[in-house]
């Protein structure tokens, strides 16, 4: 018996949420909470949850991190069908993070090779990665052996129209 | 209770209690100079008495004196006596009557009670002596109770004469019996003061009698008596030894000791109460689905569903999108939802059924009772189609639908059509909301588990072989293997069973630290990490080892012996330079030969006994002295069975212990020695 949950979180911009998926290797019964923590029952098993938790434990003791992505559909950044050049990118967040981008959308397979950066690249120079593409989609990958959120995220591009 | 301790500088108020620090000193328990053998002090002569130094009969002082022809005189001890209220005294005193006429004068002893104030409460007066027929002193005697209200009493002897009469009376020998306080019991002090006031930086002299007051800087303290009441408890009901046979049906007594239960039941049994699971809480009432309407308990009383204006029902049915059968129920500030599959309505909710009424009604529907959660602003609730939510505008109730849910509705969907009755919270330390899908499917695989310990081996001796214990998961373990380091050389593992097996021939010696992983047919795995020490120094039995030159201290070395019995012999060979040889069995020294040699045998200008004390000495061992080899020891002859000076020692082995040891102490430079320890021999051990 498993328990499939969806977590909605709510953030603090107003109605934006986010969900999330886990799978609990464990029927849950009932639910009480108790302070600010919550418990789950299973049978005879009382579980409180983590917040602090990293990891999946695939195995009793053995805890695995797993990798957060971060996902943009191919945007146009502008006019459609005009390449645009792309010469670096600037990230906010915690946790390290990987960051490869998609230069062809008729390719789903076609990134460049993620390129880990700090957590917050903001001070000092841009990170450099030029490119030109007529769309982009970035991808964010955490590698999960730290907790990681993601907070923004700044392209530095140049429209190649001619008179742009 | 018990009262605070006083306390230097501390502001009381009036009628606070203390007790003291220092208590004061007991009173008195007899009275003072009641003999007069003090002379006239702490005596207090009232009418025409007086102190005299008059001496009756008997050589009793009879220092109260009334003279002839004055009517009445007395005297008063100044002892206080304190004595708790309802307890007696006893004052006894003698009277002389000299020679006075029978009745013509009289005395007797007094008790005189007085309150905290000094105020006289009471006077117990004793027998009167009125004749002393030959010069003889006799007692008065006065038994006297404490009454109410007095702090204190003092004792005395009261002397009366009719006026004409010219003879003296005396008295004395004052003496007092019974039950004194020493100090009042439950002692304390309460300020009496008009105004609230600090007390002094020291103690005040704190007076011992009730009632009595004392000044302490702005505070004025009265001696009480506090009073206390205690309570016991006793139980009025308890239950019985052992379990009483309860009964099973609805009503029905049992006697359990001193108390008898009645079998209630744990459901609401009012048959109004619909007991279906859409229940939600609200206004002090328990609302509850029952298909076309809602029914509500009483306010306050859950077990209650009938009393008229009180508890009764919502007609959902007969309003907007009230076709359906009601299906779910939430909150949603302080509102009343009710959901049925096609829509829902929102009703006001109030203690008194007159307040309730429709607010609104959407057709946005669920059937999912346990789906629903306040979140925040919103109420989140499961459809058809996923999660949506009702938010509230602005100050009117005005309800629009949301669509958070919509980034995971075909996932949500996806476990709607095959999963039980979903679950929601909503967790606010997480600013989250929860929706769980339980649904059967295979537990998570339990992975197989490993353990043991292998023992030691020994050098070019076949190893004892284990298994170790190897216990399944979920699925078949396939095989064991070593995932890091290595066995011992010449050891095998048998990979389907975990087992080191028997027979294998250690080829190294040294310690041997390897992991083990035993893996299922899932591909789950655990490890054991282990260390095997193949011994160095393991010889068989019956064979001889030999040494010669330098210094052997010790050499030690293990023997198989083997699991059987019998006899087991010590041959040994030594000369002139000094050996000892030892055997060790099952930890005890079986076998000890002491130092063999030539004690007097003089090498290098000293002989070998004055060698082997000062090695002794220099190693802080103790003394030894050598026992004389065999002289028919031939030089160079190393040979145990041919050499006729071979020396010989044995044990009986009664266990099955395989390995012996063998240590041989040769501490001289220069030894020699031969040693071989025999395999037991049945027939010698047990004839």
């Amino acid at each position: 018996m498993t328990t499939h949950a969806f977590i909605y979180s709510m953030t603090r911009i107003g109605q934006v949420g986010a969900w999330s998926r886990y799978e609990f290797p464990f029927d849950v019964d009932d639910w009480t909470i108790a302070g600010d923590a919550l418990y789950l029952r299973s049978g005879d098993h009382i579980h409180r949850v983590d917040p602090e938790a990293l990891g999946d434990e695939v195995a009793p003791g053995e805890v695995q991190p797993f990798p957060g992505l971060v996902q943009w559909p191919w945007l146009d950044f502008g006019q459609p069908g005009v390449t645009k050049m792309l010469y670096g990118f600037d990230v906010v967040g915690e946790g390290a993070v990987s960051v490869s981008l998609g230069i062809d959308q008729r390719s789903a397979g076609l990134f460049t090779p993620p390129y880990t950066v700090p957590a917050d690249t903001v001070p000092g120079n841009v990170i450099p990665m030029p490119l030109a593409a007529p769309s982009l989609s970035v991808r964010l990958t955490y590698d999960g052996t730290q907790a990681w959120q993601w907070n923004a995220l700044g392209l530095y591009l140049q429209d190649l129209r001619g008179m742009s | 209770m018990a009262y605070p301790v006083w306390q230097p500088g501390t502001l009381y108020q009036p009628g606070d209690i203390v007790v003291p620090i220092t208590a004061p000193s007991p009173t008195a328990t007899a009275v003072e100079n009641g003999d007069f053998s003090a002379g006239a002090s702490n005596w207090d002569f009232t009418g025409a008495a007086f102190y005299s130094t008059h001496v009756s009969k008997g050589g009793w002082r009879t220092a109260v004196e009334l003279p002839g022809n004055q009517p009445s005189g007395g005297a008063l001890n100044q002892t206080k006596l304190v004595v708790p209220v309802g307890k007696k005294i006893t004052a006894t005193c003698l009277i002389d009557q000299g020679a006075s006429i029978a009745g013509a004068t009289r005395g007797w002893v007094e008790v005189h009670w007085f309150s905290g104030t000094d105020v006289l409460l009471r006077v117990d007066k004793g027998n009167q002596v009125d004749s002393g027929a030959g010069g003889a002193v006799h007692p008065s005697t006065c038994e006297s109770t404490c009454p109410e209200g007095a702090a204190y009493c003092r004792a005395g002897i009261e002397l009366w004469s009719v006026a004409d009469h010219n003879h003296a009376v005396w008295g004395g020998n004052l003496q007092v019996d019974g039950t004194f306080a020493g100090l009042p019991s439950d002692l304390a002090y309460k300020a009496v003061q008009p105004e609230s006031g600090f007390s002094d930086a020291s103690e005040p002299a704190w007076p011992p009698v009730l009632g009595q007051q004392v000044v302490d800087n702005e505070v004025t303290w009265e001696a009480i008596a506090s009073t206390r009441v205690v309570w016991a408890a006793e139980p009025l009901y308890v239950s019985g030894d052992t379990e009483p046979e309860w009964p099973e049906e609805e009503g029905g007594m049992v006697k359990d000791g001193t108390v008898t239960l009645r079998a209630v039941s744990r459901r609401v049994e009012d048959p109004n109460c619909p007991n279906t699971k859409i229940v939600a809480i609200a206004a002090s009432k328990v609302f509850c689905g029952d298909d076309d309407i809602v029914r509500y308990s009483a306010t306050v009383n859950p077990l209650d569903w009938s009393t008229d204006n009180d508890a009764g029902y919502l007609p959902t049915g007969l309003q907007n999108y009230g076709a359906n059968p009601v299906t779910a129920m939430g909150l949603y500030r302080g509102n009343l939802i009710v959901f049925n599959a096609e829509a829902f309505q929102l009703w006001q909710v109030d203690e008194e059924p007159a307040s309730m009424a429709l607010l609104d009604a959407l057709p946005m529907g669920s059937t999912h009772h346990h789906a629903i959660a306040p979140v925040s602003n919103d109420l989140l609730f499961l459809a058809s189609q996923g999660v949506r939510t009702l938010g509230i505008a602005a100050s009117s109730t005005n309800f629009q639908a949301g669509d958070v849910g919509m980034p995971v509705d075909p996932l949500v969907q996806g476990r709607m059509e095959n999963s039980v009755e979903p679950a929601a919270l909503y967790y606010p330390a997480m600013g989250q909301y929860w929706l769980m899908f339980p649904h059967a499917g295979a537990p998570p695989a339990v992975p197989p588990q490993i353990s043991g310990q292998a023992p030691d081996g020994e050098y070019d001796f076949p190893y004892d072989g284990y298994a170790y214990t190897l216990t399944a998961g979920t699925a078949p373990i396939v095989r064991v293997s070593v995932v890091d380091g290595s066995l011992p050389p010449g050891l095998t593992l048998d990979r389907g069973t975990g087992t080191l097996e028997a027979g294998g021939v250690p080829t190294a010696p040294g310690s041997y630290q390897f992991v083990l992983r035993v893996e299922d047919a899932n591909g789950l795995y655990a490890d054991l990490a282990d260390e095997i020490h193949i011994g160095a120094g393991a010889i068989a039995c019956g064979v001889s080892s030999a040494y010669s030159g330098g210094q052997s201290f010790p050499t030690e070395f293990e023997v198989v012996l083997g699991t059987g019995t019998g006899t087991v012999t010590l041959d040994y060979l030594t000369g002139q330079n000094p050996d000892r040889f030892v055997v060790t069995f099952d930890g005890v020294d079986v076998i000890d030969t002491g130092y063999v040699g030539d004690p007097d045998y003089i090498e290098g200008g000293q002989t070998y006994q004055q060698k082997l004390d000062a090695y002794m000495l220099a190693h802080g061992l103790p003394q030894e002295d050598i026992n004389m080899f065999n002289p028919a020891y031939v030089e160079g002859d190393t040979n145990l069975d041919t050499n006729p000076g071979t020396m010989h020692a044995s044990f009986v082995k009664s266990s099955p212990t395989s390995m012996a040891t063998v240590k041989i102490y040769g501490p001289l430079p220069g030894t020699g020695w031969s040693a071989r320890l025999g395999c037991p021999n049945a027939d010698e051990g047990n004839p």
